[in-house]
């Protein structure tokens, strides 16, 4: 039910409403003196983090500790019905505030670097919600989730990195061509961790 | 719901079993509650009580068994035939009582928000107020009317006493008879204090060491148990089963389930309250008066 989504994430739209005027903050004052211009673009490998750990692990794990899941779950419509629009309001909030942080570095720096580039920055994004809300519902504690989460998608991260110098280095891959394999492979791992989020959720019973 | 189907148990466990990792905690229960009845479901704390109710609720699934609400799994279409009060009254604490019950009517189709509105306003629930401003008999209060203005068949509550002080304990349960009243609900209720269910309650559950040990009619039940009273080193004569003795120097008491009148002038027979009845059967473990209902 999406009002109810909705609303649950009434504070997390407002967090992630700061961010962005946070965000907006600094690069004003990167306009202000070129000199310190890039600060921001540097930044933004933290986005993801704060996706995963804020936005994706609480999602289910605050349904279970609350013992809400038991209100939600009793309810006339199935776990799948409740599920979607939780999962679709978080990516949506995600997807809208790594929208605006893009174009804010791009207002910044009039070009985007690689990592910025075509559908990269909301796939990285959503492969984090989504790594979140699998620890989510595997551990249903939210502190866990969010350590499990934060560790994860910096360890992804630094793989990454490594597995882009790589292949640019052996197969001679343009950064374009780059992109849009790194685009794709994340959001098939999102895919796959979305699907074990709501196996965990509709399949395992609650204890 | 009129369904024609009135033969058919609201809530029925058929050989029903519940495991936790390697650990039963319910093992082969067999009960079955009649449409239009209030449930009793008593025991010890720990014996499955709440298994059996997540089983009922569709949280659980039957690990051996099975569990029928009107004669179909708890479960997709089944759901809105069920309303479940889980024994922490389990809300969104931060959302207000009217965004609650705007939750209740978004998540069922024949949500009857006007009925919950009033309800609340005659309890004097303030509606404005969040979850988490509430007090324990207020919150239990909107947890129920959720449940009722499910417009379910069946409601089962967990607990719905627990943690409530007796004025709140009695408007509860006022509220809840209402409600049955009205509606022809079927309820199952679970309770560990026997006393505040006997009034209200006419079906009888009583699980003890993850089984069902006695099922049945109240009024049935309690009438078929006696209290027989004589002198020590005698047995009286009749057709009964006993469920449980205590010996003193010169009386024998013993709890016997009758079968036919028991005829002996050193005896005498008293009835019992069903309070009495439920403590025999829990101290003597082993005697189990649960029927098994006939497959469907």
């Amino acid at each position: 039910m999406t009002w109810l989504a909705i609303r649950q994430h009434r504070v997390r739209v407002v967090s992630m409403a700061l961010l962005v005027v946070l965000w907006a903050g600094f690069v004003t004052v990167e306009r202000l003196y070129p000199g310190i211009r890039g600060i921001s673009a540097g930044l933004f490998p933290y986005l993801p983090l704060v996706m995963g750990v804020f936005l994706g692990a609480p999602l289910l794990s605050r349904e279970y500790e609350r013992g809400t899941h038991q209100f939600a779950w009793t309810q006339s419509i199935s776990r799948s019905r409740w599920l979607a629009p939780q999962l679709g309001t978080a990516a949506v909030l995600a997807l809208v505030t790594t929208g605006l942080v893009t174009a804010l570095i791009w207002w910044s720096l009039r070009a985007l670097p690689p990592e910025l580039t075509g559908a990269l920055p909301f796939t990285w994004t959503l492969f984090a919600l989504a790594l979140g809300a699998f620890w989510s519902a595997v551990t249903r504690r939210t502190t866990v989730a969010m350590g499990s989460a934060f560790f994860g998608v910096a360890a992804c991260q630094l793989m990454a990195e490594g597995l882009r110098n790589r292949a640019a280095r052996e197969f001679g891959w343009s950064p374009a061509t780059l992109g849009a394999v790194e685009a794709a492979i994340t959001a098939g791992l999102a895919g796959v961790l979305i699907a074990g989020a709501w196996w965990f959720v509709t399949r395992r019973d609650p204890g | 719901m009129s369904d024609g189907m009135s033969g058919v148990p609201a809530f029925e466990a058929a050989g029903a079993g519940l495991r936790y990792g390697r650990t039963w905690v319910l093992r082969g229960c067999f009960a079955s509650v009649p449409q239009g009845r209030v449930a009793a479901l008593v025991g010890p704390n720990g014996a499955g009580k709440s298994s059996l109710m997540r089983l009922a609720v569709g949280l659980r699934r039957a690990d051996e068994g099975e569990v029928r609400v009107f004669g179909q799994p708890p479960r997709g279409a089944n759901l809105p035939r069920v309303a479940f009060v889980a024994q922490d009254k389990p809300l969104y604490p931060e959302l207000t009582v009217a965004e609650t019950i705007r939750a209740g009517a978004g998540l069922n189709p024949r949500f009857d928000v006007q009925g919950a509105r009033k309800r609340l306003d005659d309890l004097g629930v303030p509606q404005r107020k969040r979850i988490r401003q509430l007090s324990g008999g207020q919150r239990a209060q909107v947890a129920i009317t959720l449940a009722v203005a499910k417009r379910a068949d069946l409601v089962v509550l967990d607990e719905p006493l627990a943690n409530l002080d007796p004025l709140a304990r009695h408007e509860v349960m006022e509220g809840l008879m209402s409600a049955v009243a009205e509606r022809g609900l079927t309820v199952l209720l679970s309770s560990h204090v026997v006393a505040e269910l006997a009034e209200v309650c006419d079906h009888l559950i009583l699980v003890s060491r993850g089984r069902v040990q006695v099922a049945g009619d109240i009024e049935e039940l309690v009438s078929a148990h006696r209290l027989l009273v004589g002198p020590s080193g005698t047995t009286p004569a009749g057709s009964y089963d006993v469920i449980g003795r205590s010996d003193t120097e010169r009386q024998t008491t013993l709890l016997a389930r009758v079968r036919g009148p028991v005829h002996d002038p050193r005896w005498t027979t008293r009835e019992l309250s069903l309070e009495d009845m439920v403590l025999g059967y829990l101290r003597a473990p082993e005697a189990v008066l649960a029927p098994r209902p006939v497959a469907l």
